[in-house]
């Protein structure tokens, strides 16, 4: 199964989720099969799940989806745990996992050896954690999690390859006011306010 | 920290419009951690590390709350590659709010050195930082930590000194 796939595969099943993703070919892959405002591309290494649960706990009314990899959740286990105790019924965490550090030269990842990151999550306290090899379970068990019920944790083992790719022309700050002014026109929320004027700031003292 | 200080400094960030947190184990926090995790005032969130913390809280405050993380000292050293790969390289803005174990008045052997780099660690990462004594000091400096966040959109430190921390 390739990367690639599974984008095309989620694509369509997308509507207004919120989704983050890993950096290197995964931000690049996902910008090329869907690009939306609701992307936020490129989040370092170990840092998308956390950011997304922050999302979903933040926003229990909307569906989030991580767009991790095997070697980013492995730089923070911990927040597995995290997810588990407080299990937002809305996170989706997809960790395409190839096994390498494709983008960096290849080495393997850990999961290359007996570490098991499914297995992990189901300790961690998440119940809903599957791995599949095969688009179409994959798109199975997307179908499910995109209902709801989480939280998911989804391994998708992939190719380790390096595909070509065509260049995202916006870096992560523009991105990142396009995804805020995204939030902010569908849940009807002002966030960011850069200057007074205009507007009153009344808070005391 | 004395029960009364947790009280009036946890009022405080609420009023301030901090509605969101996250937590570790501090020694000197614990009882502000247990208020803030009580109140009705904030949605807590009891994290693994600092470095998810302030992760978290960069999802939080991407969708509109307004985050604060209460931390150890050693915690901001902990969360520093986040805080330069989320939090500065998107322009994502979180409240640190910290002992300042190894700061001037601590006795701990094993603080100091952590305390002795902490103003210069905060100053390279460009994160504005103010150290307060007194928990009436808090409601002013939550609320101007609270606008220079809505501006800067960096995030920002409080820490509050070993004699807040430690008063009975």
């Amino acid at each position: 199964m390739r990367r690639s796939e599974c984008l095309q595969a989620l694509a369509p099943m997308l509507t207004d989720q919120l989704v983050v993703t890993n950096v290197a070919r995964t931000g690049f892959e996902t910008h090329m099969a869907m690009p939306r405002e609701g992307n936020l591309y490129t989040m370092g290494m170990g840092l998308v799940t956390p950011v997304v649960l922050g999302l979903a706990l933040s926003l229990p009314h909307r569906g989030v989806v991580a767009l991790d990899g095997d070697g980013s959740i492995l730089l923070n286990l911990g927040t597995l745990s995290t997810v588990g105790n407080y299990a937002p019924a809305n996170l989706t965490s997809i960790v395409f996992d190839n096994e390498s550090y494709a983008s960096t030269g290849g080495l393997p990842t850990a999961t290359a050896g007996k570490t098991k990151l499914v297995e992990i999550a189901k300790g961690a306290g998440i119940s809903n954690a599957v791995e599949v090899s095969k688009i179409e379970d994959f798109t199975a068990v997307i179908t499910k999690a995109l209902a709801g019920h989480g939280p998911w944790f989804i391994v998708a083992k992939v190719k380790a390859e390096k595909p070509p790719v065509e260049p995202k022309l916006m870096d992560g700050r523009e991105n990142k006011y396009r995804f805020v002014r995204y939030i902010e026109g569908t849940e009807g929320s002002v966030i960011l306010k850069p200057s007074v004027v205009g507007r009153k700031d009344t808070a005391k003292p | 920290m004395n029960q009364s200080d947790a009280e009036t400094i946890g009022t405080a960030l609420a009023d301030a419009g901090f509605d969101f947190a996250a937590t570790l184990p501090a020694d000197q926090l614990h009882a502000l951690q247990a208020w803030v995790s009580k109140s009705q005032r904030f949605q807590t969130v009891a994290v693994t590390n600092e470095g998810e913390g302030v992760a978290i809280c960069a999802g939080a405050w991407l969708a509109g709350k307004m985050p604060v993380i209460i931390l150890e000292t050693s915690g901001i050293l902990l969360s520093t590659y986040a805080l330069m790969r989320c939090h500065a390289t998107f322009g994502i803005p979180t409240l640190m709010l910290s002992t300042y174990r190894g700061g001037l008045g601590d006795q701990e052997w094993y603080a100091a050195q952590t305390g002795a780099v902490l103003p210069d660690l905060l100053a390279a990462l460009s994160i504005p930082c103010k150290v307060v004594s007194s928990a009436d000091e808090m409601a002013a400096t939550f609320v101007d930590a609270r606008r220079t966040m809505s501006s800067s959109l960096h995030p920002v430190s409080i820490v509050m000194d070993v004699r807040l921390t430690t008063r009975d």
